[in-house]
């Protein structure tokens, strides 16, 4: 037994023992002196004049052009200004008058202050569509309060697509978010939420783990299953005809990869990493699990590894089947409110 | 505050703590060439700050600012599809970077128990244990009350313990 004192020891031994070395630490002051310059030039008298007239100037400009900006920005869609929805409790569908329209929640999950929101929709790096979002009255827009923004169907066919908000809390800055993943199918709604402690850290979620086809339902009963040597029609036995063959990256062996618990139309482009997991589509509850078989030179299983997310959707594990049978597995990413994902190694 | 004398703080403040910060990063992100943009950016950041900084602990003050630049960092980061291959997966946790070689055994077997963690876990410990700052330091570096610092740390060092397999410790000071 490690006695506690020594644990604590330990920790403290960890301290600075992991540090720059004397040229790396000049280095880091010499570009901080620079930037240090290069924010703050040298200025005269006359030029300070020069440029307290251009801020004027230039913040009258933006006075007068926001509004028109944000009148351009909400119109760039074919839908004007969302009004904001009524409660809708739990993970319940999202009720939807418009058979031919597709709706896109977002519901404000934070405490500070949001003036605007303007969602972006992106596919294959491409911005594709644009909305805009404020309360009618100018009021702020408070936690618990949820706007629909509603696109058609030759607006938002189905797909992939990335899901960006930009935020304003009055300012002339705004804040974007990180992307989330949306899968549009045929289902009409869809649900997000704006998450994190302040406006320049603000995050989408994709809050509902939607039940797929084929999910794992127990996990460490499916785990069980998992054993080596088995031939190529046992394993289909076992997990199916549907599956992904590919190539290790590392040394060409060969595998297989099963998507479990994943939404409707899922499609996962591994291009340029052919043994990857798609933790991004895990992150956003949009599959649960990947599992890779590894195959040897006679055809059977050398190894298994298994990537899942847990039922809170919080974080994602692996599994690891070796050769000899024995396993390991532990920790890949986890999701805290404040940290958001984190995927430490 | 003039110019020149904010940039001399923060010349004496950098020579005073940037290891110390440095390390602390290091904790958080474990990649050395990401955790010196953030140290970096964490001084500019202050020099940017110098005058709202009222306080006397300059080094708790550089700390919360280390750290909003850090998770600031995190957040911007597009999740990509992860190259999370099967086989590098299986490495993840092997000591590889060239600083885990000034470490004993005793201190890698820590650190890399501390790095599968996580954050706010890793965060209280570090603050607390490693850098050895109070708990009403801590809470005001982490932006929580001393109440959370508390059982935040209590549940990570029970984590800690777990991961160093040992659940034998009859007692925690927090």
């Amino acid at each position: 037994m490690r006695p506690y004192d020594e644990m604590n020891q330990g920790l403290k031994g960890l301290n600075n023992r992991i540090k720059l070395s004397n040229h790396e630490q000049q280095e880091i002051l010499t570009k901080i002196n620079r930037k240090m310059e290069e924010s703050f030039p040298k200025k005269t008298a006359f030029q300070w004049k020069h440029y307290v007239a251009t801020a004027v100037v230039l913040g009258l400009i933006i006075i007068i052009a926001l509004p028109l900006l944000n009148y351009s920005n909400l119109n760039l869609a074919g839908n004007n200004q969302t009004e904001p929805a009524p409660e809708v409790s739990g993970d319940a569908p999202i009720a939807n008058e418009e058979e031919d329209e597709i709706t896109i929640r977002i519901e404000n999950q934070t405490n500070f202050n949001i003036s605007h929101i303007y969602l972006k929709i992106y596919q294959d790096g491409r911005m594709v569509r644009l909305q805009g979002a404020a309360n009618a009255d100018s009021s702020e827009i408070k936690r618990g309060d949820t706007f629909n923004f509603n696109f058609y169907d030759s607006e938002l066919g189905e797909g992939l697509y990335e899901v960006e908000l930009e935020l304003s809390n009055g300012g002339t800055t705004t804040y974007s978010t990180s992307r989330v993943l949306l899968n549009v199918t045929e289902q009409r709604g869809y649900s997000l939420q704006i998450r994190g402690d302040s406006i320049m850290n603000s995050y989408l979620v994709n809050p509902t783990f939607k039940e797929g086809n084929d999910q794992i339902k127990h996990m460490e009963e499916f785990k069980k299953k998992l054993n080596i040597l088995l031939s190529e029609n046992e394993v289909k036995t076992l997990f199916g005809s549907e599956f992904i063959t590919g190539k290790s990256t590392n040394d060409g062996t060969k595998f297989w990869r099963y998507d479990f618990g994943t939404i409707g139309g899922y499609a996962y482009d591994d291009q340029g990493f052919q043994n990857g997991a798609d933790i991004h589509g895990m992150e956003n509850g949009i599959i649960q699990a990947q599992l890779f078989v590894e195959w040897n030179e006679n055809k059977k299983v050398e190894s298994y590894t298994l990537l899942y997310l847990d039922k809170k959707g919080e974080e994602i594990h692996y599994y690891h089947v070796k050769p000899d049978g024995s396993t390991n597995g532990g920790l890949v990413c986890s999701f805290e409110e404040e940290y958001g994902w984190n995927c430490p190694n | 505050m003039d110019q020149h004398v904010g940039k001399q703080r923060i010349s004496d403040w950098y020579l005073a703590y940037s290891n110390d910060i440095y390390n602390y990063i290091y904790f958080l992100v474990s990649d050395h060439e990401l955790a010196k943009d953030i140290l970096q950016d964490t001084f500019l950041r202050a020099y940017s700050n110098i005058n709202s900084f009222k306080g006397d602990n300059v080094r708790g003050w550089l700390f919360r600012i280390a750290r909003n630049v850090t998770i600031d960092d995190m957040r911007k980061k597009k999740p990509i599809a992860s190259l999370l291959d099967s086989f590098s997966l299986l490495n993840a946790n092997e000591p590889s970077p060239e600083e885990m070689a000034i470490l004993n055994e005793t201190e890698k077997e820590l650190y890399l128990s501390l790095s599968k963690l996580k954050l706010s876990y890793r965060d209280v410990i570090v603050l607390r244990k490693i850098k050895e700052f109070s708990i009403s330091e801590t809470a005001e570096i982490l932006g929580w009350t001393e109440n959370k610092v508390k059982v935040t740390l209590f549940r990570a060092i029970k984590a800690l313990r777990k991961e160093l397999g040992k659940e034998n410790f009859s007692h925690e000071t927090i």
